[in-house]
């Protein structure tokens, strides 16, 4: 095992946490709304996206057409493209089998993970690898658990594990902020402006969606503002 | 243990929706050098993202209507809030938010 495997197993460490948490409940759900724990198993290999796996189990229970689970998976789970926009310059590697394996077990938290540590070095394939198969495995055991001790747990919104989510989100943002010290009063500002757009989005499409424009929307506003500051100066 | 195939035919097209544009940038971006507007663009992503998949699981979207705040929601995320600021630690920061929200829950 390479040292820089050995770091991204590291730098994972801390989300696992929210994995087991948000994968638990998952797991939960997905027991509750008649998958059996194998099934859960499978959509976790086969999709590898929280917020996706809780829509898909909520629509299933609802019967709805495979063709329109198949369509709103990709709406929700459109927001890859722009992290993975984001993050390939930032790996450096020739060979396509790294390339594929890291895009394809990307995620909002790994994203998150990999971006900070790139403000400090250049990421490594063996690191991303390392960051992605911890993840990926603490996700498929958090929901294949989650799934098999379900009925001991009825409701797992008691215990607050939703909010696991919610809470890795805020501190991931955090860690973001600190390592871009230069730019704090621009991304503050940003953030108010992510946030209107993000009411304003969700009034007329699903909150996939809104999430999608607000971040178009607030990356454009960024590069807006940063030239016309450098225009002024 | 049960296992419908045709779930599984469901999972596996779901998958592939979904790996497509977590791949694609990294087959299509290789040995590109990227314009600096767009360079610019994209390093407001993480920053942009984070926050409006922050701000998402605090409002409550309505029908034909604008969103809701949820307080329970907004009442979590500030100890968590604190916790991340000064412990610099996301293990605390989910345990503090977990914990926080399982308390709210009880007690409101």
């Amino acid at each position: 095992m390479s040292s820089a495997f050995q770091a991204g197993v590291r730098a994972c460490l801390p989300t696992v946490l929210g994995y087991i948490g948000i994968g638990f409940s998952a797991g939960i759900v997905g027991r509750a709304s008649g998958l059996s724990p194998l099934e859960v198993g499978f959509m976790s290999v086969f999709i590898y996206a929280g917020a996706a796996q809780f829509i898909i189990t909520s629509l299933l229970l609802l019967n709805s057409p495979a063709s329109a689970i198949i369509l709103t998976t990709f709406i929700v789970n459109l927001r890859h493209l722009l992290m993975s926009l984001t993050l390939a310059p930032h790996v450096e590697t020739r060979h396509l089998r790294d390339r594929l394996g890291t895009g394809t077990l990307l995620t909002d938290e790994s994203f998150a993970v990999a971006m900070n540590t790139a403000q400090k070095e250049k990421l490594s394939p063996s690191f991303m690898h390392g960051l992605n198969l911890t993840a990926y495995f603490s996700w498929i055991v958090a929901t294949v658990l989650g799934a098999l001790v379900g009925s001991w747990f009825p409701d797992p919104e008691r215990f607050g594990l939703d909010f696991a989510l919610t809470a890795m989100f805020i501190g991931l943002l955090y860690l973001q902020f600190e390592g871009e010290r230069s730019r704090i009063a621009l991304n503050s500002c940003l953030l108010l402006i992510v946030l209107l757009l993000l009411y304003i989005t969700m009034r007329y499409f699903s909150p996939e969606v809104a999430v999608l424009c607000a971040t178009l929307g607030g990356a454009s506003i960024g590069v807006v503002i940063t030239r016309w500051k450098s225009a002024r100066n | 243990m049960e296992i419908r195939p045709e779930l599984i035919a469901l999972f596996l097209a779901c998958g592939l929706v979904t790996w497509i544009p977590r791949v694609l940038p990294f087959l299509v971006l290789h040995g590109l050098t990227l314009p600096r507007l767009v360079t610019e663009w994209l390093s407001f992503i993480p920053v942009c993202l984070l926050g409006a998949l922050f701000f998402q699981n605090l409002l409550i979207a309505q029908d034909e209507a604008f969103p809701t705040v949820s307080m329970l929601h907004v009442f979590a995320a500030l100890p968590t809030m604190a916790v991340a600021i000064f412990s610099k630690s996301l293990s605390w920061t989910v345990v503090t938010g977990v914990i926080t929200m399982a308390f709210l829950r009880l007690y409101l």
